[in-house]
């Protein structure tokens, strides 16, 4: 019974929104669903740059992990890669460029406390309430996932994905490399895998759940999107609304596990569920 | 008339424990709870508290636990009358364990989470003036139900008939979303809208949907009967009929049950040859079920 959030800023073109704000007040709102981890991924374009950020976990003699960051240009990200996925105490966080991925074991408002949540702004975000199910608790287990395959794409997983050996296998014939035992992990590397094929994100949606079995809703986002997805029987919840705005911040579109969390932060007009198999995209202006 | 304020507890569990990890504070919140409500925390609530959520103050589950154990004892005490503020989505609030049918009529002012009135066994009203989770009155046995705003998924889950009850009836004024009555086994929902695959399963109950047309009624059904508007699709198992003399008898009997709660002005004349009815819900409407159709089992389908 994981808990999902997502928004996205509808400020056209007015682009440092308190984002991080928002998506915790989601986040806190629906800690009753999960408390084994909790994790964001924020855009911001003002953080884009012509290099990216590497992020990995490395376990301590302690048992605690620690983040390292590389900052890599282009044409050095595949070297980079290489040298983490050789170190077996390393495992991977995040391939970065506007993006920020913050995530820990543990509760959303700890989460807050350590890394300021709520002072981050940017365009859009996603959030991730985590009970473990199928993979253990780790801090490289929780959500965002995101991929070595390409930079800036996070997603967010409630349910399960019951075929995920199956999607996996296949993906790593096709040469691509997972990091972790989650099946979550596997729609950020096929979501990669086709924007890499054929750069169409809603057909690299459509295409997931055509080939994936289970119930599940999830929230990716990529440096100009974000989508929620349920799976082609609805069978896990997803609801969206709109926020139409104030004099403290621009109207935003916001998509969650339950109501409750569009009521906490005022999203309650033009409320939707998506329709069962079918993408629901929003693009940033 | 009792009146009981969630933020009351929350400024109590507060007040009485600032790091509240620490055993002798929750000793000190147990009896200034027990002094203002006479109830008693368990001692495995603080365990899981601060398991889960780090400590106790915080913890959803304690203010699920004693908002439904305050309202058990005022219950026992014989109120039927009660009113909940600041509820802020709690999850399974008014899940009681009576063995007989408890009367009480109970306002929720704002929204409830996840299997509000689950179990539930009661006569009177329970009002939710704001919106509702999934498992709505899940297995529920008997009482009514009316929902201002908007109910999630599996509203009427499991609804029961026995030989002790005939199930729930529900109104949710402002729409449910999917699987809405899912294997039913009797009571009534009315809708405003009603999502995927609603009547899923249903063996015995009416679903009735008075907002626009839904997607996938009824698959797997094999008993009760699914109102709605003409261009619903239906899922398999379940097929469409044009409504007879004894559907009209049926719908008003439905109706009946929330006759003043949507201020149904013409009920008493309403039938196949009168099939038009004044309704106000959130605003004021005629509909004429001329316009609707019935869902009900495929007798050929293969079960």
């Amino acid at each position: 019974m994981c808990g999902i959030c997502g928004l996205m800023m509808d400020d056209n073109g007015l682009r440092h929104s308190s984002v991080g704000s928002i998506l915790q007040d989601m986040m806190e709102s629906q800690q009753i669903r999960a408390q084994d981890g909790a994790g964001i991924a924020i855009f911001d374009k003002s953080n884009a740059q012509d290099s990216f950020k590497i992020k990995n976990f490395r376990k301590e003699e302690t048992s605690d992990y620690i983040i390292n960051e590389v900052r890599t240009s282009s044409e050095n990200v595949s070297e980079n890669l290489q040298k983490m996925n050789q170190d077996p105490e390393c495992h991977f966080f995040s391939f970065e460029n506007e993006m920020t991925i913050i995530k820990e074991i543990g509760l959303a408002k700890d989460l807050d406390k350590k890394f300021g949540i709520r002072k981050m702004n940017g365009s859009h975000g996603i959030g991730h309430l985590r009970i473990a199910t199928s993979s253990r608790v780790t801090p490289y287990n929780t959500h965002p996932f995101s991929t070595t395959i390409l930079p800036d794409i996070a997603i967010v997983h409630n349910g399960e994905i019951t075929n995920y050996n199956l999607l996996k296998d296949s993906l790593e014939l096709e040469g691509f490399t997972f990091h972790t035992d989650s099946d979550s992990e596997v729609i950020a590397v096929f979501l990669a895998s086709r924007i890499l094929k054929h750069g169409d994100i809603e057909k690299a949606h459509r295409e997931f759940v055509a080939k994936a079995d289970g119930p599940f809703t999830y929230i990716a986002a990529t440096s100009d999107s974000i989508a929620i997805v349920r799976d082609k029987f609805g069978t896990r919840k997803g609801i969206i609304g709109y926020n139409p705005g104030t004099d403290d911040h621009p109207p935003f579109w916001a998509m969650a596990t339950d109501l409750s969390a569009l009521d906490v932060v005022g999203a309650t007009t033009k409320i939707e569920t998506p329709h069962p198999g079918k993408p629901r995209i929003f693009y940033r202006n | 008339m009792y009146t009981l304020d969630i933020d009351e507890i929350r400024a109590l569990a507060n007040d009485a424990t600032s790091t509240s990890s620490d055993p002798n504070e929750f000793d000190v919140l147990k009896k200034k709870l027990h002094e203002r409500f006479q109830v008693s925390i368990p001692e495995g609530l603080k365990n899981a508290a601060i398991e889960k959520f780090g400590d106790v103050s915080s913890a959803p589950i304690l203010y699920e636990n004693l908002t439904n154990s305050i309202l058990r004892k005022k219950i026992e005490g014989g109120e039927n009358n009660i009113t909940i503020k600041n509820p802020r989505a709690l999850y399974r609030i008014g899940v009681f364990g009576f063995s007989e049918p408890i009367n009480l009529n109970l306002t929720i002012e704002g929204n409830v989470g996840n299997f509000f009135g689950a179990f539930c066994n009661f006569n009177g009203t329970w009002t939710v003036k704001g919106h509702a989770e999934n498992g709505l009155a899940d297995k529920g046995y008997c009482g009514k139900f009316v929902i201002d705003g908007l109910a999630t998924e599996l509203v009427g889950q499991n609804n029961q008939a026995t030989n002790y009850s005939h199930g729930v009836d529900i109104l949710v004024r402002r729409g449910c979303m999917e699987r809405a009555m899912a294997q039913a086994r009797g009571g009534n929902l009315v809708t405003f809208g009603a999502g995927f695959n609603s009547g899923l399963y249903m063996s015995d109950g009416v679903l009735m949907n008075l907002g626009e047309p839904g997607e996938l009624f009824g698959a797997g059904m094999v008993g009760g009967i699914i109102y709605t508007k003409q261009g619903t699709t239906t899922g398999k198992g379940a097929t469409i009929k044009k409504l007879d003399e004894g559907d009209y008898e049926k719908i008003k009997n439905v109706l009946r049950t929330f006759e003043r709660d949507l201020d149904i002005a013409n009920l008493d004349a309403f039938s196949k040859t009168n099939s038009r009815l004044d309704i106000t819900n959130i605003k004021h409407e005629e509909i004429d079920f001329k316009d609707f159709e019935k869902i009900v089992a495929d007798e050929n389908a293969v079960h």
